[in-house]
């Protein structure tokens, strides 16, 4: 609670310059019933400066709900496909869509069992590999490991014997683990940062017409020690114009403008990005081909076999908003439904506050979980 | 919608009068109500397993499995939230062919979201299309709506009546929001054909896993098609033909288990004592299946077997548990130390699969 009123207290005194208290917090009711923008999105984009149209406010998408709010088209019976990355991996491979080949699978409910399985089926590998949870976000618990003089090595050059893998697995056996090959960028996107995998992350939105359009389009670079390329865990992002050259740069959650990586002294800005074409055309046949889906965050990878899908996201969401403007086109808000203030969501789509906990105890069986 | 009250109020009298040479009404009232609270078995259920006719301990009767709830209820062992996993033949075709399981070849899709969005469309794939196909909706069962087409020299037809594309698009209209999938059409092996050529007849081979355990074969039997219908399932009138465990036929059934049969009674073909082929590679391969599937708990697939041999046809997370009229209950005792014990107050997890939860869920049926 008190991190919380710290938390707003602080918006509160950063949009002061531009409106008192009293007129914030009309400002704040005005907005949530003209366009149902949540309050801590008021914050985000700024919306208490001037400048911005209603026409202009109404088309940024919120995660707490805004005009237009595309997670809605999303069925919760559903998101299990995108979720569970065992499922998501299948039905890529079902769909014969690009992805890294997947070596084996770990838990409980999985094909390795035991340590001496794992053991046996390391010794089959000869290259690097890749293993992350079934079921996480933002890059956690997926571990990188590199195949040097017969054995694997960390980031920093730390050994990795089978039984150590089964040890950072073990947290994770009853969800399971995914044991894939990893692959490699080319070109100048891996010359950036090449310790990381790099990729696109590509939105893509369905309007009521049936067209999937291509909203939000930006690569991710990682940074210092980490092994993945996600936001949440020190990555870059690196936005784009609609030909895929890089436009600009931020570091810290889209909070501060960069010009060079910050470990590799690369220029981000200004280059045309390898594969970028052919990756926005995989992942708007990807978005046809899980048509159940409304709306899909696509980390798309552009490596010396093509464009290959990392994964696709159901939660998306686009903080950055306020450095590149809304996302919702004119054309696309011909398409989408809007919401007002009062709207009811249907309780069986995804809707917003849905991964909030509850307050009360009674309702907090949630069987999507 | 609700059952209009009349005809349910009939079923109910014919049920008791068929019980009343066993059980005087007052009798098979007390019975019901003992049966439910001890075992948590349903009225509807009882008279289906014809518990009235007496001859079973109670420890007999907690084997049974009732789809309205049981003492042990093997369904719960599915979560929810993998459900469309095989209630959406979408995903499940395309989770198959990703596990690199035999299946019918998908050859498209058609439905507003999908391939094939318009008339047009549909006909130039027919057009294009040389073979037999088989084309089912992505969210039905009991063989609702599946078309299987033959291909004879320009047209298709479905038995001897012509269909154009303009026929078949207005056969699946009414689903297209759901849409529908095209899949080759398999045959049956020799030995299968033979019981009944009409329809593909399908092995049933129902697995479990307990908790912390390994899958296990549970039962199985063979579906066969009946009186020109080109599909096996029961509820089309098919016939369920009983399997000992070698893949031996004991006897068919139709009708509620209410019918027996000794040979098919179209083709003749003998079905007792007849020894299947192949049926050892069936069950291995829906165990292999449903290791895959690893994240549920049960699963009644249906293999079909073809001169290429075992392919699977789909996967349900409810399967039929009926055979039980005839069979006797499934749950026996191994099982019941892996399985929850419900009784009539017990408060299932809503997380997972519950009885009923189909009519309460709106949500699943949208």
């Amino acid at each position: 609670m008190w991190n919380r009123m710290r938390k707003i207290l602080n918006e509160m005194r950063k949009a002061m310059p531009y409106r008192n208290p009293v007129l914030q917090m009309t400002d704040i009711i005005w907005h949530k019933l003209k366009i149902n923008t949540y309050p801590s999105d008021y914050y985000r984009f700024a919306f208490y400066k001037k400048g911005k149209s209603w026409e202009e406010k109404r088309r940024y998408i919120g995660r707490l709900g805004s005009c237009f709010w595309p997670y809605e088209s999303i069925s919760l019976k559903d998101m299990i496909l995108l979720t569970n990355k065992y499922i998501h991996k299948h039905m890529l491979m079902g769909m014969r869509l690009p992805t890294p080949e997947l070596l084996a699978t770990v838990g409980n409910h999985y094909e390795v069992k035991s340590c001496d399985e794992l053991k046996r089926r390391c010794g089959e590998w000869r290259f690097d590999i890749v293993i992350k949870p079934v079921s996480s976000t933002g890059g956690r618990n997926v571990l990188v490991l590199g195949w040097h003089d017969g054995r694997f090595l960390g980031r920093k050059g730390d050994v990795w014997s089978a039984e150590r893998i089964w040890e950072h697995i073990k947290p994770h056996l009853e969800v399971g683990c995914l044991v894939e090959r990893r692959v490699f960028n080319v070109g100048h996107t891996r010359e950036i940062y090449p310790h990381t995998l790099n990729t696109f992350r590509l939105t893509t939105i369905r309007t009521d017409d049936g067209k999937w359009h291509i909203p939000d389009f930006y690569m991710r670079f990682g940074s210092g020690e980490g092994q993945v390329d996600n936001i949440h865990a020190g990555g870059i992002q690196v936005f784009l114009d609609e030909g895929g050259t890089t436009t600009k740069a931020y570091a810290d959650r889209c909070s501060r403008p960069v010009t060079h990586h910050p470990d590799t002294g690369q220029l981000l800005a200004g280059f045309q990005a390898e594969g970028y074409d052919e990756s926005v055309a995989l992942a708007l046949r990807a978005s046809k081909k899980f048509a159940v889906f409304g709306t899909i965050g696509w980390d798309i990878a552009f490596t010396a076999d093509g464009p290959m899908i990392i994964e696709g996201n159901t939660l998306w969401f686009a903080e950055h908003q306020d450095v590149i403007g809304p996302l919702v086109t004119e054309e696309m808000a011909r398409g989408l439904k809007t919401w007002s203030a009062f709207s009811r969501f249907p309780r069986y789509h995804i809707f917003p506050g849905l991964q909030k906990k509850s307050r009360w105890p009674w309702s907090r069986t949630r069987w999507w979980a | 919608m609700a059952k209009p009250m009349v005809p349910r109020f009939r079923k109910w009298l014919k049920l008791v009068k068929k019980a009343s040479p066993y059980k005087n009404f007052y009798s098979q009232i007390i019975d019901i109500i003992l049966t439910k609270i001890r075992l948590n078995i349903s009225p509807s259920e009882y008279y289906f397993y014809a518990f009235y006719k007496g001859g079973l301990t109670w420890k007999q009767r907690s084997e049974y499995i009732g789809l309205d709830g049981s003492l042990y209820w093997p369904y719960e062992l599915n979560r929810l939230k993998f459900n469309v996993t095989l209630t959406n033949k979408y995903v499940q075709k395309n989770l198959l062919m990703g596990f690199g399981l035999p299946t019918p070849r998908l050859i498209t899709t058609v439905g507003h979201d999908f391939q094939i969005k318009t008339l047009e469309e549909l006909q130039r794939f027919l057009s294009g299309c040389q073979q037999d196909i088989v084309v089912k909706p992505i969210s039905s069962m009991g063989g609702q709506n599946v078309l299987i087409l033959s291909r004879k020299g320009r047209i298709f037809s479905v038995g001897d009546e012509e269909y154009t594309a303009e026929k078949i698009w207005h056969k699946i209209t009414p689903q297209l929001k759901k849409g529908f999938l095209v899949e080759e059409k398999v045959s049956n092996n020799k030995q299968l054909t033979a019981f009944y050529p009409r329809s593909l007849n399908c092995f049933r081979v129902v697995t479990i896993k307990l908790p912390g355990e390994d899958w296990r074969f549970l039962v199985w039997g063979l579906k066969l098609g009946r009186g020109q219908s080109m599909v096996d399932n029961i509820g089309a009138g098919g016939i369920y033909v009983l399997l000992d465990k070698t893949g031996r036929t004991i006897r068919g059934y139709a009708k509620g288990y209410e019918q027996s049969f000794d040979r098919h009674p179209d083709t003749g073909a003998s079905l007792v004592g007849v020894r299947l082929e192949e049926s050892e590679a069936v069950k291995e391969l829906g165990l292999e299946a449903s290791r895959k599937f690893g994240f549920l708990g049960t699963i009644g697939w249906d293999i079909g077997l073809t001169e290429r041999g075992p392919v699977i046809i789909e996967g349900n997370n409810l399967w039929g548990p009926m055979d039980q009229k005839v069979n006797g209950g499934h749950i026996k005792e191994e099982l019941t130390r892996g399985l929850k014990r419900h009784t009539l107050w017990s408060r299932w997890d809503r997380t997972r699969m519950f009885p009923h939860f189909y009519r309460k869920m709106k949500a699943f049926r949208e």
